[in-house]
């Protein structure tokens, strides 16, 4: 079931100049879905059109069967999160609780639920012990953890993530995507991830890769992966495997295309 | 240019209770005319280190040996004019320090500051160093992409005609290629225009693919320096000092315990060869 359609979508900020073009997608509910694209490509102008934060020129965009437009646009906004790229431009609160505790007072929650609430939610990503921390003493990874407690928080269907990871270091990223993957597999959430990790993308169910504007593949990870070049030539990596595998295919030996480096190891390890 | 530093310490916020020690007794050497990446996880120390190699940032105590400039600590340096102009020091996200009308203008605002000869003649080269040609000269800065304006930011570096340039976090928020054509632009200015580099990443791909040396920090000390391909030849080293190995190191343990004989390389093609001879040989 598709609990976001989007239809024959067009957007441009200036006049005459299409960022987004004609672009046609569905995301399927509770699967892990990853949009790429280089710099530009209009990846987080989808996440803003798609929270209602942008108004499209025109085409449709329809979440859990309600189309998005100004009546509907709060019933939708309580039904989709979002997860920015810069952990210090999403903390609010003076503290972990305040931040968590901001959406809830929004929302009108009352004083003596909002307590449990936080506890649960900090707890599903592992920040309870820094309840009463200030922003200044966590790490980048921390901060995106608190936003995303935030998020949960206010029971979304889906969440989108706007490369939420990329302003974090090693660690951080590894947090976060252990946290996303967990929703996933665990919550039940419907998950959309734009982002330039290709590693990231291999795990997920299904990627959308967008260029100038337009959706040029859409499909599982390895379909979409084994495009190699194509996607070379418009400033997208492949997953390593994904580079091995071209270079044992250079030299004669009759091999399928892998996205992760376990698979493609679990059958080179058969062959000796 | 000789860069060393001799038991540096420093401290944020001296005498308040926010006191915080970033530098405790560093000491190390760079090494003249090669890409040195310092390396650790947030917090070690990493962006203090660099702000010290032009002064930006003083020592409390030890010294600094910055070619034959000393810096020691506690004591108050005079005319760093010189070493300022010497050591090109880029920021994080520096697009965000442009500020100019023009992208020349902009580019030539170092050398001017320097008093410099042949400003525009020094900004226009140092804008082709950086791949941007003269149709750029007189555009807005910030008509530019992203990777466009933080190509400028580092020609307004270059214009100075530094021996020596380091760079925080240069490929942050770049996707892969830009990142990639960055990297490129270092090591052009390393190998053509006999740049010393100093690269602060977290991208052990990186580290791997365009770095000479390796310094790796924790916790405001030095825990270890060397050279790439030693740092690389065994995972585990990477593992101790808390750094997820590069994806060829990871590769080679997996294939190493399904019984795959490998050499020390690091080089995708070699090791390609290595497993494609081996394959075959069981065919």
């Amino acid at each position: 079931m598709n609990i976001v359609e989007v239809k024959n979508l067009n957007f441009s900020y200036e006049e005459n100049v299409l960022v987004i073009n004609n672009v046609s997608f569905n995301i399927e509910k509770g699967k892990y879905t990853t949009i790429i694209g280089h710099n530009g490509s209009g990846k987080s102008t989808i996440a803003k059109l798609l929270i209602g934060l942008l108004n499209r020129n025109d085409g449709d965009i329809i979440v859990d069967g309600d189309l998005l437009n100004e009546e509907n646009l709060m019933k939708i906004r309580n039904k989709v999160g979002i997860v920015f790229q810069n952990p210090d431009n999403q903390f609010i609160g003076s503290t972990v609780r305040d931040d968590i505790a901001f959406g809830l007072e929004n929302h009108l929650v009352e004083q003596k639920d909002m307590d449990k609430i936080i506890e649960e939610f900090s707890s599903r990503v592992k920040m309870s012990d820094y309840l009463n921390s200030e922003p200044t003493r966590l790490s980048g990874g921390q901060k995106q953890r608190v936003a995303i407690a935030g998020v949960l928080a206010m029971k979304p269907d889906i969440i989108i993530f706007d490369e939420a990871t990329s302003m974090l270091d090693p660690q951080g990223k590894e947090e976060i995507k252990n946290v996303i993957m967990n929703l996933h597999d665990n919550e039940n959430l419907t998950i959309v991830s734009i982002t330039h990790d290709i590693e990231e993308v291999a795990k997920s169910d299904k990627v959308i890769v967008l260029n100038k504007g337009e959706i040029l593949f859409e499909g599982n990870p390895v379909d979409v992966m084994s495009k190699g070049k194509e996607l070379n030539d418009i400033g997208l990596d492949m997953p390593y495997s994904m580079k091995i595998v071209e270079e044992l295919k250079k030299r004669n030996i009759d091999i399928e295309n892998y996205v992760t480096m376990e698979s493609l190891v679990e059958d080179l390890g058969n062959r000796i | 240019m000789a860069i060393e530093f001799k038991n540096v310490s420093h401290t944020y916020s001296e005498g308040t209770p926010f006191k915080y020690t970033a530098l405790s007794n560093v000491s190390l050497n760079i090494k003249q005319g090669k890409i040195t990446a310092i390396i650790g996880e947030t917090g070690s120390g990493k962006s203090t280190l660099v702000q010290h190699l032009n002064a930006l940032l003083l020592p409390n105590s030890g010294e600094i040996l910055i070619n034959d400039k000393i810096i020691k600590g506690g004591e108050k340096p005079k005319n760093l004019k010189e070493l300022r102009r010497n050591v090109g020091l880029v920021f994080q996200f520096p697009e965000y320090q442009l500020f100019e009308e023009t992208i020349l203008k902009d580019v030539s605002f170092g050398p001017k500051n320097f008093e410099m000869d042949n400003i525009e003649e020094r900004a226009k080269q140092a804008l082709k160093m950086v791949g941007l040609d003269e149709t750029f000269f007189e555009r807005s800065p910030l008509e530019l992409s992203g990777g466009q304006k933080r190509r400028v930011a580092i020609a307004g570096i270059l214009a100075m005609d530094p021996s020596v340039i380091v760079l925080d976090e240069p490929t942050a928020g770049l996707d892969p290629e830009g990142a990639k054509s960055m990297m490129s632009l270092f090591k052009k200015l390393n190998t053509e225009y006999d740049k010393t580099i100093i690269i602060v990443t977290h991208d052990m791909e990186h580290v791997l693919s365009y770095c000479d040396e390796v310094v790796v920090m924790s916790k405001g000390i030095i825990r270890l320096t060397c050279d790439v391909d030693s740092f690389f030849k065994d995972g585990n080293l990477c593992r101790s000092l808390g750094i997820l190995p590069p994806n060829i190191v990871l590769l080679k343990e997996m294939l190493i315990s399904k019984g795959f004989k490998l050499s020390d390389t690091l080089n995708i093609n070699d090791l390609c060869d290595e497993i494609g001879r081996q394959v075959k040989s069981y065919e």
